[in-house]
């Protein structure tokens, strides 16, 4: 079966999309475009115009949003619940603090020898109040929210089933490494290759896995970090500490039923550290998990090849 | 009305109205700027920010606030807001096809 694929950069990090039906190719792609814009729109955290940037600083007042964003609000919330708080969208203020307050291209570029970090406590997700029937949100003073965590892996799944829908082809996204796929796959499954960074090049070491549904998503500590003095830090926070999770895991892979259910699993992963394997095999999640010595290791009946 | 002892008692009648319209006036105007007093004085002490606001518990299909914590993590319906993270049906199998794209952190 021939693939077509296309790829370009997007919420910081890339957007890829491949089909099965080459011809299907140019459509997909708009209704990627689309999807990343809407998302963005919504739920970023360094547009002024950005719709989740009016929500944090009207805190004390119950907002109508828009759907997309009500929408996100509820999968980070609901990741929230499903892993007892451990990836919680309250951290978006210890995050500000730890440096990460505008797009990561420029925290990565600011001088780390002079920026000092601070953190703070998170104050946890069930501050936060929805209501569905009149679409609000209220977000209590002191709490913000970042959506990081599970709003690039919702995208990848409203983006393959949206273009699977339109052109009735098979369809895989990939942003920043989370994949969704729709449709009917390939012979033998879509091939993802695992790695530290999703920038890496596609013929590099490592293993490859076949998926045929679902998603895939990798959580890791090695790509997103940034210096604050002599500390170096990473993007993933303990909502237990409100710091950057102290880990023993270098990245998470881990497969799942949809890219965001395989994101929350990965990020919880990381937090978790030594009783990550128990957590993913108790849910019968497989997951590949990476040492920061380089061992990689399985869990919930990952595949040992592709250790 | 000619009588002037009946002209006295309405003079005095019409002074005795005069103060008793003064006095219900000084009353009435004592009793607000008491009320306004106390009202200044219980806003003081008990400010609105310091309510406490309900807990979001989960999102279903309406609001739902609730002062205790949600319940942990029940078996629920695939596909609802609490069910938990779906395995898919098949596993993620190795393979020697060459990859479409690189899964990795970012």
């Amino acid at each position: 079966m021939n693939l077509a694929s296309a790829a370009f950069p997007a919420l910081g990090s890339t957007a890829s999309i491949c089909v099965t039906e080459p011809a299907a190719l140019e459509d997909a792609r708009g209704v990627l475009e689309d999807v990343l814009a809407d998302i963005n729109r919504a739920c970023s955290r360094f547009r002024d115009d950005a719709e989740l940037v009016r929500l944090n600083a009207a805190v004390g007042t119950t907002v109508r949003v828009g759907e997309t964003l009500f929408e996100a609000i509820t999968v980070a919330l609901r990741a929230a619940e499903l892993s007892d708080g451990i990836v919680d969208p309250t951290v978006g203020r210890t995050l500000r603090l730890a440096g990460y307050d505008r797009d990561f291209e420029l925290v990565r570029d600011r001088d780390g020898a002079i920026f000092r970090a601070s953190f703070t406590s998170v104050p946890g997700w069930r501050h936060v109040c929805l209501d569905a029937t009149a679409r609000t949100v209220t977000v209590p003073p002191g709490v913000e929210l970042d959506l990081g965590a599970t709003a690039k892996a919702l995208a990848a799944d409203r983006a393959a089933a949206a273009a699977t829908a339109a052109t009735g082809s098979g369809v895989l996204v990939s942003l920043g490494g989370d994949v969704s796929v729709a449709g009917p796959s390939p012979l033998g499954g879509w091939s993802i290759r695992l790695a530290d960074d999703h920038a890496a090049p596609l013929d590099g070491p490592g293993p490859s896995v076949a998926i045929h549904e679902g998603g895939l998503a990798t959580s890791g500590t090695a790509v997103r970090r940034w210096r604050a003095g002599a500390p170096e830090l990473h993007h993933i926070i303990d909502p237990r500490s409100g710091r950057p999770a102290a880990t023993p895991w270098r990245t998470v892979t881990v497969a799942a039923g949809s890219c965001v259910d395989a994101n929350i699993a990965s990020t919880a992963a990381v937090i978790l550290g030594d009783e990550a394997p128990a957590w993913l095999s108790a849910r019968g999640l497989s997951a590949r998990l990476v040492h920061t010595s380089g061992h990689a290791s399985g869990a919930g009946g990952w595949p040992a090849q592709a250790a | 009305m000619n009588d002037p002892t009946l002209r006295e008692r309405a003079k005095i009648r019409t002074a005795g109205l005069r103060r008793l319209k003064r006095v219900t006036r000084i009353a009435t105007l004592s009793t607000a700027a008491l009320a306004a007093l106390f009202s200044a004085v219980a806003a003081r002490s008990t400010p609105g920010h310091k309510s406490v606001r309900p807990v979001h518990v989960a999102v279903h299909s309406s609001t739902i606030h609730s002062s205790t914590p949600p319940p942990p993590a029940l078996p629920s319906e695939p596909g609802s807001a609490s069910a938990p993270p779906l395995a898919p049906s098949q596993a993620p199998a190795p393979t020697q096809q060459p990859p479409v794209v690189v899964s990795g952190g970012s």
